[in-house]
């Protein structure tokens, strides 16, 4: 039951993009459409995936002192993987994400969760919340894709909508209907958690950052914050 | 310094096993992406070729590519070439696209226009007429309506050919008669070309053997015929001075060894300076001080645009008048006038029909009219006249008019000078 608690947190209660508010990069820039969403967070999941089994399996042996450029190479050697992969055998799919797909390397989400999870916890559990998170950012990217496709562009994974392709708004699929979009998902999503989304996950424990830097002082800080 | 040295190691461990999986991704994904950038680059030759095994690029290989000709790839198992073409019109610089196959049969086995800006179109189906076409292209033509960018298409697929037949990979089409004496026409008789080289004529009837065929320059430059001669068809020109030159129907000069045909060419062409000798007269009149003295000149081996030149007496000084017959917009003729001092410096200058200049022209010389234009060649000659001094932006057709009408006017002159001489 525990562990089926850790797959599907990361769907809606600490859903990465729309609870925890990382990887908004690609989360802007990847959901024009349908198709390059699910792409994205298909290829982001493989990478969160395996980074955290990876990580997860060396936690003992990697110094601390060092583990953050450990954490870059092993994210970096599968993004590197997923991009080589992806231009061989879906080169479609690669120019469309063109940039964004090389930057899934310093996306917030896989390394958040490599420093937050995986290093904390054993291979299964870290497998596990790799997946659900994965799920939760393909989620909620295809669920933005959908909204700016079928509002901006009258379409949905490219199929034509015939009966609102005459009214589409084509500045929801420009950068200032994807903020919009984002900030309605934010919205609903708390109305739906009731606003009851995991906070200390916006603490210091949802920082990467959070064991270099004076962590008593952050703690305070976030918790005045709270008050 | 323990802790130090097992962090160096655990990193350096971790980049290892790192490298060693991509360099084994890439080991297997390299020839795939290799040949998915091959299926896309030759996706728009596959596009004219579909039945081709592959394609090799040999542009490389090939010396001497006219500007045209930008890509050449060879089909592998032998069906011929697909070459992708690029050439510009004189209304857009935007460039048209083509790509060509020609087979290796040394004809056109497809044709596609991948890019085309002219607001005027010459029809979907003009490309496909040239659809089984050797080099001679003896079955196409060009559009009326849209001739420079038909004649810009003929061009370059003309070059295309060329440069297969230059690099012996076709053989030559075989050019029919007529279109061996349509390519030499403008060459015996270069005044009734347009820019782009093509003979602006009117066919003349009832014409007697040896002449097969006469036609007449639309801006009354002079006259062509196509004559049976002692070897073959020549074609002979004959300019408005009387002047005959005979050419073979590779483009020779053979007025020597055809003398018949050049005797039957002159004595059925009228000499145009004389018939118009009148009209001439009086516009060359006007344009000199009054009571000057005007002696026509006869006999000048022009190949320019020149229809009538004299020698004026102006008060004992001498001046030299040329009108030029050149053609303009829309192959209009627009008659002009030149008038040289005795040093062959241009003191007149005027166009005998409207001078179409563009309002950006005067913006950007700061002129009010077309006087102020005309103003600008006082004073000039043959030695520091320039084409550029014509130019005008808007309005090519026009200033290549006046460019040619220079250039007849001083080569008029320098025949005059060894005439009066």
């Amino acid at each position: 039951m525990k562990k089926l608690g850790i797959l599907l947190k990361g769907i809606i209660k600490e859903n990465p993009v729309l609870v925890l508010l990382l990887g908004t990069c690609p989360a802007l820039a990847t959901t024009t459409g349908v198709i390059s969403a699910l792409a994205m967070g298909i290829a982001a999941t493989a990478v969160l995936f395996c980074s955290n089994i990876v990580i997860s399996a060396l936690r003992k042996a990697i110094p601390d002192k060092v583990r953050i450029p450990c954490y870059i190479v092993v994210i970096a050697g599968f993004v590197s993987v997923v991009q080589m992969l992806m231009q061989a055998y879906f080169p479609d799919l690669y120019d469309m994400l063109g940039v964004y797909l090389a930057l899934i390397v310093v996306n917030c989400i896989i390394l958040g969760r490599a420093e937050m999870f995986a290093r904390k916890n054993g291979i299964i559990d870290s497998a596990l919340d790799g997946i659900g998170m994965g799920i939760g950012f393909t989620l909620a990217l295809v669920a933005m894709g959908s909204i700016r496709e079928v509002i901006g562009a009258g379409t949905w994974a490219g199929i034509e909508l015939t009966a609102l392709k005459p009214y589409a708004i084509s500045i929801v699929t420009a950068a200032p209907g994807g903020f919009l979009v984002f900030g309605c998902l934010i919205a609903l999503v708390n109305k739906l958690t009731s606003g009851k989304a995991s906070k200390k996950e916006f603490a210091c424990e949802g920082c990467p950052n959070a064991a270099s830097c004076n962590k008593a002082e952050c703690e305070t800080d976030a918790k005045e914050e709270t008050k | 310094m323990k802790e130090n040295i097992k962090s160096v190691v655990v990193l350096t461990a971790i980049c290892l096993v790192v490298a060693v999986l991509l360099a084994y991704t890439n080991s297997v994904t390299a020839p795939i992406i290799e040949a998915n950038k091959a299926a896309a680059a030759s996706g728009s030759l596959l596009e004219v070729m579909p039945e081709a095994a592959g394609f090799e690029n040999i542009t490389e290989t090939l010396a001497n590519l006219p500007a045209t000709v930008k890509e050449v790839h060879k089909e592998t198992s032998g069906l011929g070439h697909v070459m992708i073409l690029g050439t510009t019109t004189q209304f857009s610089s935007d460039e048209m696209g083509i790509t060509v196959a020609i087979g290796a049969d040394g004809k056109i086995s497809n044709v596609l226009l991948t890019g085309y800006y002219e607001s005027k179109d010459f029809g979907a189906d003009y490309p496909s007429t040239y659809i089984g076409q050797d080099s001679a292209l003896g079955g196409v033509d060009t559009v009326a309506g849209t001739t420079f960018s038909s004649t810009a298409f003929k061009d370059a697929i003309t070059d295309a050919f060329n440069v297969l037949i230059e690099n012996n990979l076709v053989a030559a089409g075989q050019k029919s008669e007529e279109q061996l004496i349509a390519e030499v026409m403008p060459l015996a008789l270069p005044s009734s070309a347009d820019s782009l080289g093509n003979c602006q004529v009117t066919a003349v009837e009832g014409v007697a053997a040896p002449i097969t065929q006469a036609f007449k320059a639309n801006n009354g430059t002079g006259y062509i015929y196509v004559i049976t001669g002692t070897n073959g068809t020549v074609v002979a020109g004959v300019n408005a001075f009387g002047v005959v030159k005979v050419l073979d129907l590779e483009g020779n000069d053979v007025t020597a060894a055809e003398a018949d045909a050049a005797a039957a060419a002159q004595s059925a062409a009228p000499v145009l300076a004389t018939e118009n000798l009148e009209n001439n007269t009086a516009a060359a009149q006007a344009t000199v001080a009054e009571g000057a003295v005007l002696t026509p000149v006869e006999g000048l081996n022009v190949t320019g645009t020149a229809i009538a030149a004299f020698v004026a007496d102006v008060a004992g000084e001498t001046q030299y008048v040329v009108i030029t017959a050149p053609l303009g917009y829309s192959n209009e003729t627009m008659k002009m006038i030149t008038v040289f001092d005795a040093e062959g410096n241009v003191i007149f200058y005027k166009t005998l029909t409207e001078l179409i200049l563009h309002g950006e022209y005067y913006a950007t010389h700061e002129l009010t009219d077309e006087s102020a234009y005309r103003q600008m060649f006082i004073g000039v000659n043959a030695g520091t006249y320039s084409d550029d001094m014509t130019l005008v932006a808007g309005a090519t057709m026009t200033a290549n008019a006046v460019a040619s009408s220079f250039n007849s006017a001083f080569e008029a002159l320098d025949l005059i000078k060894e005439v009066v001489a």
